[in-house]
């Protein structure tokens, strides 16, 4: 299986060096591809120096959904079979890589979650629990699948959830539950793994504060579109 | 309608009439909106002309006064164009964006490409 490891970046010259570094023991064979989201940082001079990962620049900011597409753009021209996606801001345990895509044999969509793993505990903010929560409500209802951690971007897909990644239904901002209710919409497999996750090193949440109510409604929103949408 | 309320309006419409045409003239405009801001002139011009119709109107809605039902229709097509530039705007940013990848992608294959044909 011809698989590529893809990690869109924004701003992360403070992790992204580490994350490759322990990349390049663990998957020698395996090609990495960073899109660096227009950051205003070094990112770009640290990924140049390994030699073997590929760097995409985008032009602008495109936000998190608009390089990820990118991305799965690279790797469907490519010919990968599999994506393995991860942030660059070493949240995301390299260890995990292989299950993820253990599992993706028997499903096109593996998500890694956070919540499965019963060895460490991941904390975080109680309004990011309760949305967390809410969102695996969400999927369960409406496709049936017990997804814990719909907002992670640890995940694998395969080459037909690539294809259909890289149309325009792809949401540009944080591809979250909608997405995977769009994939099962297209009788995609979505399954979830448990997968080693750390805290971020150095972030401000995505969903804290007044965020927190702005992505709720865009979720909602977000799904019912998806549901109403003719496959 | 009082004579100076007509001219007031009259004025008006032909002033946007005016406006409109030179900036399609100008390029800063396209003739296809042109045509749309030309029929708003034109149908602030058609009420002036035949208020009798705003009358109509008016009773049709069930509202009292007839400056009620210009402000409705104001209103209310102001916020159907809004959607109208929403729709532009999505069609516009998703072409700008598959833009930008296009050519992030092909400038990675060129990279892709330069680093064999070195070795």
């Amino acid at each position: 299986m011809k698989t590529l490891i893809l990690i869109p970046a924004r701003n992360e010259e403070r992790a992204i060096g580490a994350l490759l570094d322990r990349l390049e023991p663990l998957y020698p064979t395996t090609p990495v591809l960073v899109v660096n989201d227009a950051s205003t940082d070094s990112t770009h001079k640290v990924v140049g120096e390994h030699p073997r990962v590929v760097l995409m620049d985008l032009p602008f900011w495109m936000g998190y959904g608009g390089a990820l597409q990118a991305g799965y753009k690279f790797a469907v021209r490519e010919g990968y079979d599999a994506v393995v996606q991860m942030d660059g801001d070493g949240q995301h345990d390299p260890v995990s890589i292989r299950d993820l895509l253990d599992a993706l044999n028997s499903a096109d969509v593996v998500v890694g979650s956070r919540f499965l793993n019963v060895e460490k505990r991941y904390s975080m903010s109680h309004t990011r629990r309760l949305g967390c929560h809410m969102l695996s409500w969400l999927a369960r209802v409406l496709i049936g699948v017990r997804i814990t951690d719909p907002t992670s971007g640890f995940q694998a897909l395969s080459r037909k959830a690539l294809e259909l990644a890289v149309r325009d239904y792809y949401p540009l901002d944080y591809p979250d539950v909608d997405v995977l209710i769009l994939m099962h919409r297209f009788r995609l497999k979505v399954t979830e793994i448990p997968v080693i996750m750390h805290p971020a090193m150095e972030k401000t949440g995505m969903h804290e504060g007044l965020q927190v109510l702005y992505y709720g409604l865009k979720m909602f929103l977000s799904t019912l579109v998806m549901m109403m949408r003719k496959v | 309608m009082t004579f100076n309320q007509k001219i007031f309006a009259v004025t008006m419409a032909l002033l946007f009439f005016v406006i409109v045409m030179d900036l399609a003239r100008r390029k800063k405009l396209r003739v296809e909106y042109s045509v749309l801001w030309t029929v708003i002139a034109a149908l602030i011009l058609a009420t002036v002309i035949w208020y009798d119709a705003l009358l109509v109107v008016t009773r049709l809605i069930g509202a009292v006064l007839p400056t009620t039902t210009i402000f409705i229709f104001g209103v209310m097509f102001l916020l159907f164009l809004n959607v109208h530039f929403s729709v532009k705007l999505t069609d516009l940013s998703e072409q700008v964006k598959n833009l930008a990848q296009e050519l992030s992608l092909r400038t990675v294959k060129r990279k892709d490409r330069s680093d064999s044909d070195g070795k």
